[in-house]
């Protein structure tokens, strides 16, 4: 029993991480361009369908999680700058906008790859079962919370060193008075979007193994994203994490001791937050 | 009387070009009658959808409220009626639950979605509509789960039911906007122009909104309903997050003020989709093309485009 | 029993005290001002009384029934009304509907859903006696500014309160619109008791019987218009200690270039025009003072220099280029900088984050090392987040930031906003050590005595009117107490 758990626990840790890539894109794009951008589990499906395409045409793995994440990331640049440039402060009108955006990229990817369930195959270096005693399990799902802390990290040390961090974390809290300092708060949002739609694609990469492809699931993971953002607290990447952790801990251990409720608690616990603490559980209050 | 407000009291003057397009648009859904077929079946479909854009449109357009939910409104209205005819219940009852169950849902909801603003009030309906989603699709011993609740064993005469679609749809039209122009009304337009004013008045805004929600989330229980006599089948993705986004689409299209629009937003959304589905599996494309489109180009809607040709530039909601 | 009791009201945002103890008791029919500079809390008093915001501690009566704690649409069912100091009359619905809503509301009877809205005797009455009728079916989003604070008495008046709250009604008027607006006021009903904040002082004075004063969150001052206007705690928050007439500098900036100037400036908030055709210059090297009180538009003037806010007419020069809509970020480019009204230090960074996130891209003279000089107290506090510094340390980094971008020209709004009598003698000292290395400064300032004692020259607005201009030497006693004084 103590070994299921600890399955399970390994599990849940691991798709918490595929989430907070996903999450941590939207939840930067949110805090500095102030767009929810719905279409963000499109382009998980687009960074997973490339990888696997990519792969199988270049023959590794490794390869296309270098590119894809560059070119989704090159995507969602010119979604901001060609489209939602013009709808600059309208709210609802943009989150629309990426809605619209999230339906036509996903039927694209149908009719390009087909409707049928696709399951990839991790690389041949983390394929197999690592074996720890009486645990015996997967290498790939450790792949998965490796990359997810890495990426914590590596990102968590980007916002606070680094002058493009900085002027990510000005901008976000006040854009007119970063502006008075000579950042210009547009080159920023454009930066974060592509960043975030970056973020997005790898998850896809990482992720294709992990879950299988099919249509429906660039819905399911923008609905996920949003959870994770809206309860961990829009804008903050610490938020982003936990938020993740939790979301798969309750997704995980709800499959498997309450599988008839579990989707409807996640939903529920969403709901509550926005409700009781729109600013989500580590969020901070005010704009 | 008031000789100095010459025009408000007396009988609103509308223009007898939008007097004519209105007419001509209830005219349409009278149409098919005489064909019967697919036709009638499409615009059936159409006044009923057209229905809940109406409901989506007055609490959008007018309220300022983006529900991304209403598919749940929808849903549950399908599934009173569902059930009900399951155990033998007559149809008039189950017509009858269906907007009850909606609009008790809708208080229910709505006491949490009003204690947010903006962008949270989308995000919150979401959730709320996905929690329904969730239980329809698990709830397996009541709903049939993914299966889906068949009603098969109904037969309505398809002329009856498209007649009382499209009188619900005009009353509902009439009734509402008849509703924008009372107190309860203008004060709901007001709350969306500026809540913290509306407040200072002495306006319990909250309370404003949540009823005027409730009144919606019935009507479009209703349309749920009506849909389910309509296809004879209930399944839980009608209650999935994108046919909110598809009612929003159609209120976008059609025009959010007005509430003409949005029965005009569903029409051609109807017979668009059809009319594509017929020659390409990509309706996830086209919804969102047309999403795209009206967003960046045609804000307003196509309707105030139509009523303001033929009205002569004085076609007011 | 009073109209309205303040009792012991406190307010507290976070580590901020905006009201401290504050008592207040209004007796009914009164006629009450409640004046003070910036910051002293007249706005949040007023949200507390109308149930906006909720007080730390203490209570609020109204007619002797408590309604600290209740929702501000209840208040305002127990007898309240308010207008607001930016108009907020909904701009898609007509005149009369406004009013004829805001009567319904008054009634209980906006939930009516049988009948249409129409407009009954007592909205035309009340339309007439704005002197509104005439727009009565213009939708109000088109009415002209004056027409819209119009608008917002009738929607008060309509709802007959026995408590009136009136936020800056004069806020943003020409002359001919002032007058009708004190006129009306002045002429309201007896039964009704009148609660006032207005930066124009002398029509405060002249319409109240009692006058309170509030400074930095508390009364300290309350009495009749003549005794206020004696009383010498309140003069001297207004124009500062009389004094040995102010240093100034003697050396004249006749031949020196223009770096910024300002043609003909008007701008304002959407349709509230706040400043008139304001020209200032401020040549190289100079500190140029712009004294006003608050209200009269310095921060409106800054910010418009800045580009934070679009201008409506005239033009922006910086050297000569004109400037024309050019964003923020552009400005700052061109050699702008801002030390912000309010500091506006960013959440989450450290001082030394601030400093070299300014200092990014820039170079010229003043490096970190420089600064770090100037500012030795920074030097210690580099990894202290800058939120957590006190006022003046603050504006120290505010300064410091404006500095490590190398300006033209430093843009100061309100730098000693705030700040204890000991910080402001420092900023007094910062400023002349700029001056010393040549740097040229347009300074806002509500502190005459500070401004007078480092301006070359000074500018005095007044309801957005340059209404003076001269050397600090120039500026008398008589000059300063007619525009700044009481």
């Amino acid at each position: 029993m103590a070994l299921l758990l600890l399955i399970q626990l390994l599990n849940s840790l691991a798709f918490g991480m595929l989430l907070f890539l996903l999450a941590l894109g939207l939840s930067l794009i949110f805090g500095v361009a102030r767009v929810v951008n719905l279409a963000h589990g499109a382009f998980y499906l687009l960074g997973a369908y490339l990888g696997l395409a990519l792969t199988q045409a270049l023959g590794s793995f490794w390869v296309s999680l270098l590119l894809v994440p560059l070119l989704v990331g090159l995507l969602g640049v010119s979604v901001e700058r060609l489209l939602l440039r013009g709808l600059h402060g309208r709210e609802l009108e943009q989150v629309l906008l990426t809605i619209g955006l999230g339906f036509v990229l996903a039927d694209l990817l149908r009719a390009w790859f087909g409707a049928s369930i696709r399951s990839v195959p991790p690389p041949a270096e983390l394929s197999g079962p690592l074996i720890l005693g009486p645990l015996i399990y997967p290498k790939y799902p450790l792949f998965v919370l490796a990359t997810g802390l890495l990426l914590f990290l590596l990102v968590r040390l980007i916002l606070a060193r680094t002058p493009f961090g900085i002027q990510v974390r000005a901008v976000t809290t006040d854009p007119a008075m970063a502006s008075s300092l000579g950042i210009r708060p547009t080159r920023v949002s454009l930066a974060t979007f592509g960043l975030g739609s970056a973020l997005a694609g790898l998850g896809g990469v990482v992720g294709a193994p992990l879950i299988a492809l099919a249509p429906g699931l660039d819905a399911q993971m923008t609905l996920f994203a949003l959870i994770v953002v809206v309860i961990g607290g829009l804008g903050r990447i610490e938020g982003a994490f936990f938020g993740a952790l939790l979301v798969g801990f309750v997704d995980g251990f709800g499959r498997l001791f309450f599988p008839q409720v579990a989707m409807f608690l996640i939903f529920a616990l969403m709901a509550l937050v926005l409700a009781l603490r729109p600013e989500g559980l580590l969020g901070r209050r005010g704009t | 009387m008031m000789g100095w407000l010459p025009q408000v009291v007396r009988l609103r003057k509308i223009h007898p070009g939008v007097l004519a397009l209105r007419a001509s648009l209830i005219g349409f859904l009278l149409l098919p009658l005489a064909f019967k077929g697919y036709f009638l079946y499409l615009a059936t479909e159409a006044a009923l959808l057209g229905l809940a854009a109406v409901a989506l449109s007055f609490l959008l357009g007018h309220g300022g409220i983006p529900s991304l939910g209403q598919a749940a409104f929808l849903g549950l209205g399908g599934y009173a009626v569902g059930l009900a005819i399951r155990e033998g219940l007559p149809l008039g009852l189950g017509l009858l639950l269906a907007p009850v169950v909606a609009g008790a849902y809708g208080i229910l909801s709505g006491l949490f979605v009003f204690r947010t603003q903006g962008i949270f009030v989308l995000m919150l309906t979401l959730a709320f509509g996905q929690m329904v989603y969730s239980a329809a699709y698990k709830w397996t011993s009541l709903t049939g789960g993914d299966d889906g609740l068949s009603l098969s064993q109904l037969s309505v005469n398809p002329v009856f039911l498209h007649v009382g679609a499209v009188s619900a749809l005009a009353v509902a039209i009439s009734i509402l906007r008849y509703l924008l122009r009372t107190p309860y009304g203008k004060t709901f337009e007001a709350i969306r122009q500026s809540e913290e004013k509306a407040r200072s008045l002495g306006i319990a805004a909250f309370w404003h909104k949540l009823l005027a929600y409730t009144v919606a989330a019935a009507l479009t229980g209703l349309a749920g309903g009506g849909l389910a006599l309509h296809r004879t089948f209930v399944s839980p993705h009608d209650l999935f997050w994108l046919t909110s986004v598809v009612l929003m689409v159609m209120v976008l299209l059609g025009g959010s003020r007005g509430l003409w629009g949005g029965a005009f937003g569903a029409i051609l959304y109807t017979f668009i989709q059809a009319w594509v589905s017929s020659f390409t599996e990509l309706w996830g494309l086209f919804v969102g093309l047309l999403l795209i489109f009206t967003v960046l180009f045609a804000r307003e809607g196509l309707w105030p485009i139509l009523e303001r040709r033929l009205g002569g530039g004085n076609a007011g909601p | 029993m009073p109209a309205l009791k303040v009792e012991r009201v406190s307010k507290a945002f976070g580590g901020l005290l905006a009201l401290a103890e504050v008592d207040l008791e209004v007796a009914p029919g009164e006629r009450r001002a409640v004046i003070g500079p910036n910051g002293a809390g007249k706005s949040t008093l007023f949200k507390i009384i109308a149930g906006e915001l909720q007080p730390t501690r203490g209570r609020v009566y109204l007619q002797g029934r408590p309604v600290s704690g209740l929702p501000q649409e209840r208040v305002a069912r127990m007898g309240l009304a308010r207008t607001f100091q930016k108009s907020t009359a909904f701009g898609e619905l007509t005149v009369w509907e406004n009013v004829a809503l805001a009567w319904k509301a008054a009634r209980g009877q906006e939930r009516d859903f049988l009948n249409p809205l129409v407009p009954e005797e007592e909205v035309r009455a009340v339309l007439e006696r704005v002197a509104l009728l005439p727009r009565a079916e213009e939708k109000a989003g088109n009415l002209s500014h004056g027409e819209k604070r119009q608008l917002e008495i009738a929607m008060a008046l309509v709802q007959k309160p026995q408590v009136l709250l009136l936020d800056e009604p004069l806020a943003g008027l020409s002359g001919a619109e002032r007058e009708r607006m004190g006129c009306l006021i002045r002429e309201l009903d007896r039964n009704t008791t009148v609660l006032l904040v207005e930066h124009d002082l002398d029509y405060a004075l002249a319409f109240a019987d009692r006058v309170a004063v509030l400074h930095y969150g508390q009364i300290v001052a309350e009495g009749t218009p003549e005794a206020i206007r004696e009383n010498p705690v309140v003069q001297e928050i207004y124009v500062g200690k009389p004094e040995e007439a102010p240093r100034g500098n003697l050396d004249s900036s006749a031949s020196r270039p223009k770096v910024l100037e300002a043609v003909g400036i008007s701008a304002g908030y959407g349709s509230m025009r706040v400043l008139h055709q304001v020209s200032l210059e401020v040549n190289q090297g100079e500190v140029v003072a712009l004294l006003g009180r608050n209200g009269m538009g310095k921060t409106t003037l800054m910010s418009t220099l800045m580009g934070l806010l679009p201008l409506q007419k005239g033009e922006v020069r910086l050297e000569g280029r004109p400037l024309g809509l050019l964003p923020p970020y552009a400005r700052a480019e061109l050699g702008l900088a801002l030390v912000p009204q309010g500091r506006q230090m960013f959440e989450g960074l450290t001082v030394e984050k601030e400093l070299r996130m300014a200092a990014w891209g820039r170079k010229g003279t003043w490096t970190m090392e420089r600064v770090l000089d100037v500012f030795p107290r920074l030097g210690e506090r580099l990894k202290t987040p800058s939120r957590a510094l006190s006022g003046g340390e603050q504006q120290m980094v505010a300064i410091a930031r404006a500095l490590l971008r190398n300006p033209r020209i430093v843009l100061m709004d309100e730098p000693t906003e705030g700040l204890s009598p000991l910080m402001v003698r420092q900023v007094a000292e910062v400023v002349r050590a700029l001056k010393a290395e040549g740097e040229t400064v347009l300074l806002a300032e509500q502190n005459v005595k500070m401004a007078l004692s480092v301006a070359d020259r000074v500018y005095i607005l007044e309801h957005g009117e340059i209404v003076w201009e001269g050397r600090p030497q120039e500026a008398t006693g008589a000059i300063l107490h007619r525009y700044l004084g009481l």
